[in-house]
């Protein structure tokens, strides 16, 4: 196994680090949202079905394909 | 062939048979026209539905003739060509108004009638749960939004404070 090291950041850094990070989800996001609708809907299909089979797995009787979005 | 196209085929079809009042798609799937993909339970149709004697909104005749097609009855929802969908009446002026103003969209061969962008921003506001708020956040950031067009639909609706408290909360 190798050798693990701890990193300390500075609180800036840190800043810098998460705001990378949601800079790069956001950018990640807006692609995304320009998908034709088609290829969008096919992707909640999977979803549903992804979430439908977790649920089974966990041992739920009657697995929600939306997940726990109530919407 | 694209999964919910069928869907969209029947229900455009029961309105062209006069079966179903003009309608719109809203809710998460209206929002999925606009922004990026996620889970949900199925399609929201808001319509104007007939009010029986006793004053209760009927979903008999939609019912009645999906099911003489074939189509199931699953919780809330129809299931029609595997597709949850659930027929909601307007809640409020503002989704009365959604719905005349609905901008036709084509889904595949489908046609089809969904909220404008502004319309679904201003309801999940107005709705306003932790869900829908979170989800507008992200809408505004994706969704081509005119911002000149939303305030006045706040406006006429009495949402600029709702509108003010969201600006100004906290965001992580």
């Amino acid at each position: 196994m190798a050798n693990k090291k701890l990193i300390v950041l500075s609180y800036p850094a840190y800043r810098r680090h998460i705001d990378r990070a949601q800079r790069s989800d956001r950018a990640w996001r807006r692609q995304q949202a320009k998908l034709p609708i088609e290829q969008k809907i096919a992707i909640v299909v999977e979803l549903q079905k992804l979430n439908y089979e977790i649920g089974r797995a966990q041992g739920q009787k009657r697995p929600r394909p939306w997940g726990d979005d109530r919407d | 062939m694209i999964v919910i196209e069928p869907a969209l085929q029947r229900i455009h079809e029961a309105h062209q048979q006069g079966i179903i009042d003009h309608y719109a798609i809203g809710g998460a799937m209206g929002a999925m026209f606009y922004m990026e993909p996620f889970a949900t339970k199925g399609l929201d149709i808001f319509t104007a539905l007939p009010i029986t004697e006793t004053g209760r909104v009927s979903l008999s005749a939609i019912y009645d003739h999906f099911q003489s097609l074939g189509y199931q009855p699953e919780g809330q929802f129809l299931m029609i060509e595997g597709i949850r969908v659930e027929f909601i009446p307007p809640a409020t002026p503002l989704v009365a108004e959604v719905i005349e103003r609905a901008v036709e969209k084509s889904v595949g061969k489908a046609t089809t009638w969904v909220f404008r962008a502004e319309y679904l921003a201003a309801i999940m506001l107005q709705t306003g749960r932790r869900t829908d708020l979170a989800r507008l956040e992200r809408f505004l950031d994706q969704a081509p939004v005119n911002k000149r067009s939303l305030t006045s639909l706040l406006r006429r609706h009495n949402l600029l404070r709702k509108w003010d408290a969201f600006r100004k909360r906290p965001t992580a």
